[in-house]
């Protein structure tokens, strides 16, 4: 009897609501996909280029300034190759676990983001603004006094942002 | 591709209403929270499509990423937030009021002071989803779901009827 009072009450619930038509979540659905996509391919693009690059003039012409510049980009690029890896694995076992499991798992998962938050975040930081440092006395050298300057306090307020 | 959508278009207008219904369980009754998450789970279930093996029904297998969509997006502290001020919004409505809309309004208060299984439980079984499929989503063995769910049920009832 008190059974049926919850299951009347909740049923006082099923007012009409409108839901989107399934065509527009699949056309939502592939939008996403599709810029997802953009993304990956302006990263491959990005990384081949730079591959390249470092194949070709960097045994030769290895300097302080190539060192700078690696140091940047690879700091930059583990970040996010560690950001969409973690943001995937999370995407697959939401949809491949029961409640109880994917519970647990976000636990770990939470705790893993913490890691990546407050230890490999300031170290990669840490090593793109060493990488930065590397390439001033280059800037120095090659741009004027003023545009130097520029270039130093748009670097600072940039990374405190 | 257009029996895909198709299949998935006659799976949507199954499932759609119990999802949404789940969905503003958890949300304690906020509308637009529970859109966002219904159309999000619906998202998944095209995207991840492929990754279906049929180890479970299909329904266990949309409530599952529907229940995960929900609970994994109330663990951001913005989420959190927001179903703390619903709650106390809702509070505020119970002493004022006690006509229909008024007792959905405690129920989704009640419902909200439930664990995240719990929640899950009870708002699937409120649904009326056969007791196997939500013993396959949460991850119960059957015996201890109907437990728990006469306990809920209970302690439910007890909120609802002293506030």
């Amino acid at each position: 009897m008190d059974n049926d009072i919850l299951n009347k009450v909740w049923n006082e619930n099923k007012s009409s609501h409108t839901i989107p038509e399934p065509s527009s979540i699949i056309a939502k659905a592939n939008q996403q996909r599709r810029k997802q996509n953009i993304g990956l391919i302006v990263m491959g693009i990005t990384v081949l280029i730079l591959i390249a690059y470092a194949t070709l003039y960097l045994p030769s012409s290895f300097n302080s300034f190539s060192l700078g510049l690696t140091l940047m980009v690879a700091s930059m690029l583990v970040r996010i190759i560690i950001e969409m890896y973690s943001k995937l694995q999370k995407a697959s076992k939401l949809a491949s676990m029961d409640a109880k499991t994917y519970k647990l798992y976000l636990k770990r998962y939470y705790k893993w983001r913490m890691k990546i938050n407050y230890i490999l975040t300031p170290v990669c930081f840490a090593v793109y603004c060493y990488g930065l440092y590397l390439l001033f006395p280059y800037f120095k050298n090659e741009f004027s006094n003023g545009f130097y300057l520029y270039l130093i306090a748009s670097a600072v307020i940039s990374l405190m942002l | 591709m257009i029996h895909i959508e198709r299949d998935f278009k006659e799976i949507y207008n199954k499932h759609s209403d119990k999802v949404y219904r789940l969905c503003i369980g958890y949300a304690a009754g906020d509308e637009d929270l529970a859109k966002d998450w219904h159309q999000e789970t619906f998202i998944k279930v095209w995207n991840h499509r492929k990754s279906f093996k049929g180890d479970s029904s299909i329904s266990t297998w949309i409530y599952r990423i529907a229940v995960n969509t929900c609970l994994s997006d109330l663990r951001t502290p913005k989420r959190k937030v927001t179903t703390e001020r619903l709650v106390s919004d809702q509070t505020d409505s119970i002493e004022i009021t006690e006509d229909r809309t008024g007792m959905i309004q405690k129920m989704y208060h009640c419902i909200n002071q439930l664990t995240s299984q719990n929640k899950t439980l009870i708002l699937m079984e409120l649904e009326e989803i056969p007791q196997s499929t939500i013993a396959n989503t949460a991850g119960l063995e059957h015996g201890t779901l109907r437990t728990r769910l006469s306990r809920i049920r209970k302690s439910l009832l007890k909120c609802i009827k002293n506030g």
